[in-house]
């Protein structure tokens, strides 16, 4: 175990941080319950980045400096442009409309994979909802033009997401009816095609050294392709896990109570947020060594502190 | 025939037990703006969800007449008889040219972005007033070009004939439907968000003051306040939970015309102005009414 200490950068907001991302100069969090996105630079100084974000959670960088977004109110990814726009790249999907949009990830060929979670009452006969849970996929044509697919079809309680650096398999949690004593599970879909899978199980809630982890919120990769877990205990502690593509854990960090989403920074720095409207900034932490390098999608920097 | 909650003696004398309530269209994806155009014998509405103006010919039936449309909303007609649209998610409000072309009357207010122009009416001199939400910016499959929001409020502006634009009045969560009182002296608004009709006198510059709460739809049924209008005795029609709602000059409750589908906007028509045109959710009602409304478009009486 591994505790360099978490300083705080920036609030508390006056609502929890519903996502955070890393743009490579600042770290931009998004305030649900405020309904805007901000920008922190390193000094913990603060800049409204959005008012009006259409509710939106959790956020990725995409190329050219966009911002994709969660908006699971109006059932969308969005992309928040650089001049102040905020555009939809696509929206139905034969003829039906995602549910409630929960993490999303920007995968090395900028595509945009997002988890979405059935909600009761989303369909109607006017917007009706796709049926079931899913992880689909937004991809860009040479044109330009955007479609929207389904990557995994019919996976219950998909939740948080991540494409490894290459491409070469997606992360998600999965924490709905799994089976008795098992609150989550972490899967690794390897993506060759179109569609991501069959799956394989790295790590299960309420097993093993997850005995009393009972929710996973976030996920990131790093530049070497290990992956980030970011869980809670049923006491509020929180932490970190740092395991291989395999699943075999190296690593673990404490983390302040409550906290719910991460970002990973310039190499060896992370940043979390969570439901006490705080933003916290770990340098030289051990789960990411500055040695590692720069994750290979690092963000293009807009210049937005 | 058509249900009824009366709650003032005045209702049955507006819509009589033995009126029948008939669909001329169904099928269809929220339906809005229905719009009499006397001059040429039929009725515009438009199809939010399914993009589409559509003109209802009482003799042939429905045609598309604009797709796509942007989702277009409410609809008006103007002096020379022109469709005057309140464009939703495309951010402005357009009149349709002869030639097919849609011409941008208003899309800012002092150089910011509308948010999304939901319901329209042109008033006796000519001028256009509208409502400006942001819905269409957080409806589900209903984006535009564009879906950030960029005005801090929610309003209700009037553009006069040679284009000065005012914001009337800001004290809205979610401004909907409106109307003019038969003598123009009363600007009523719906806001849905409250469920509520918010009255405002009218000065002579076409200014309004005096806003206050003309009355609180209550039900728990399906609807919301959504559209309205006004008839010739100034009695004020408004769609709200379980159908229409009538209410008196003096705000008092005249009871409910019960239409089983949520409604979203009604307007007159017909040669006499006595047919009330309902769009819902998935189409259209029309119903024969014991008081005309007030004729609209080049049919308008000056007053």
């Amino acid at each position: 175990m591994s505790d360099e200490g978490f300083a705080s950068l920036a609030g508390p907001f006056a609502s929890p941080i519903g996502g955070l991302t890393w743009d490579g100069e600042c770290v931009l969090a998004s305030l649900p319950g405020e309904d805007r996105v901000v920008a922190i630079a390193l000094d913990g100084s603060t800049k409204e980045l959005r008012r009006h974000s259409a509710g939106t959670t959790r956020l990725a960088m995409g190329a050219g400096g966009r911002v994709f977004a969660c908006q699971p109110r109006a059932r969308r990814v969005a992309c928040l442009e650089p001049d102040g726009r905020a555009t939809v790249p696509a929206q139905w999907i034969d003829g039906r409309l995602p549910n409630r949009p929960f993490d999303l990830d920007v995968d090395a060929r900028g595509r945009v994979w997002f988890s979405d979670r059935q909600r009761r009452g989303a369909s109607s006969p006017l917007f009706p909802a796709r049926p079931g849970s899913s992880v689909l996929r937004l991809e860009s044509s040479e044109s330009g033009s955007w479609e929207q697919i389904c990557a995994i079809d019919q996976v219950p309680g998909p939740g948080a997401l991540a494409v490894a650096p290459d491409d070469s398999a997606l992360y998600l949690v999965r924490g709905h009816d799994v089976e008795p004593g098992v609150s989550w599970e972490l899967l690794r879909y390897p993506i060759s095609g179109p569609e991501a899978g069959p799956p394989g199980v790295l790590a299960r809630g309420g097993q093993g050294v997850f005995e009393q982890v009972r929710s996973v919120s976030d996920l990131a990769t790093l530049p070497d392709g290990d992956v980030a877990l970011l869980g809670a205990s049923s006491g509020g502690s929180a932490a970190i896990w740092r395991m291989t593509p395999e699943g075999a854990i190296t690593d673990r960090v404490e983390l302040p109570p409550e906290s719910t989403c991460l970002a990973l920074g310039s190499p060896g720095e992370v940043f979390v947020g969570g439901v006490g409207g705080m933003v916290f900034r770990q340098t030289r932490s051990a789960l990411w060594a500055a040695t590692e390098g720069t994750h290979p999608r690092a963000a293009e920097n807009p210049e937005r502190c | 025939m058509v249900r009824s909650d009366v709650g003032e003696d005045g209702l049955l004398r507006i819509c009589p037990d033995s009126a029948e309530l008939l669909p001329i269209a169904d099928g269809l994806k929220l339906c809005e703006g229905p719009v009499w155009h006397a001059a040429q014998g039929c009725l515009y509405f438009s199809e939010i969800v399914g993009d589409t103006i559509w003109r209802w010919d009482p003799k042939v039936g429905r045609s598309p007449h604009i797709r796509p449309s942007g989702h277009a909303n409410g609809l008006a007609l103007d002096g020379q008889g022109s469709l005057i649209v309140a464009g939703w998610s495309e951010r402005c409000v357009w009149r349709a040219e002869a030639g097919g072309e849609r011409a941008v009357l208003v899309d800012n207010h002092l150089g910011v972005p509308l948010n999304t122009p939901n319901d329209v009416i042109v008033a006796g001199d000519g001028s256009i007033l509208f409502t400006d939400p942001d819905s269409a910016l957080h409806t589900p499959g209903m984006a535009g070009a564009d879906v950030q929001r960029y005005l801090e409020v929610a309003g209700v502006y009037r553009r006069r004939p040679d284009g000065e634009l005012t914001l009337l009045d800001s004290d809205f969560e979610s401004p909907n439907g409106l109307c003019l009182s038969p003598d123009e002296s009363v600007l009523y608004v719906d806001d849905t968000s409250l469920g509520l009709v918010r009255a405002f006198d009218v000065d002579r510059d076409g200014g309004v003051g005096n806003s206050r709460v003309f009355h609180r739809l209550r039900g728990e049924e399906p609807g919301a306040a959504d559209g309205m209008k006004v008839d010739q005795e100034g009695n004020l029609y408004t769609t709200g939970p379980g159908g229409i709602h009538v209410l008196a000059p003096d705000g008092r409750w005249l009871g409910r015309i019960r239409i089983p589908d949520r409604t979203t906007n009604l307007g007159f028509g017909d040669a006499d102005w006595r047919t009330l045109y309902i769009t819902t959710w998935s189409g259209v009602f029309q119903l024969r009414l014991g008081i005309p409304g007030l004729p609209i478009g080049s049919a308008r009486v000056p007053g």
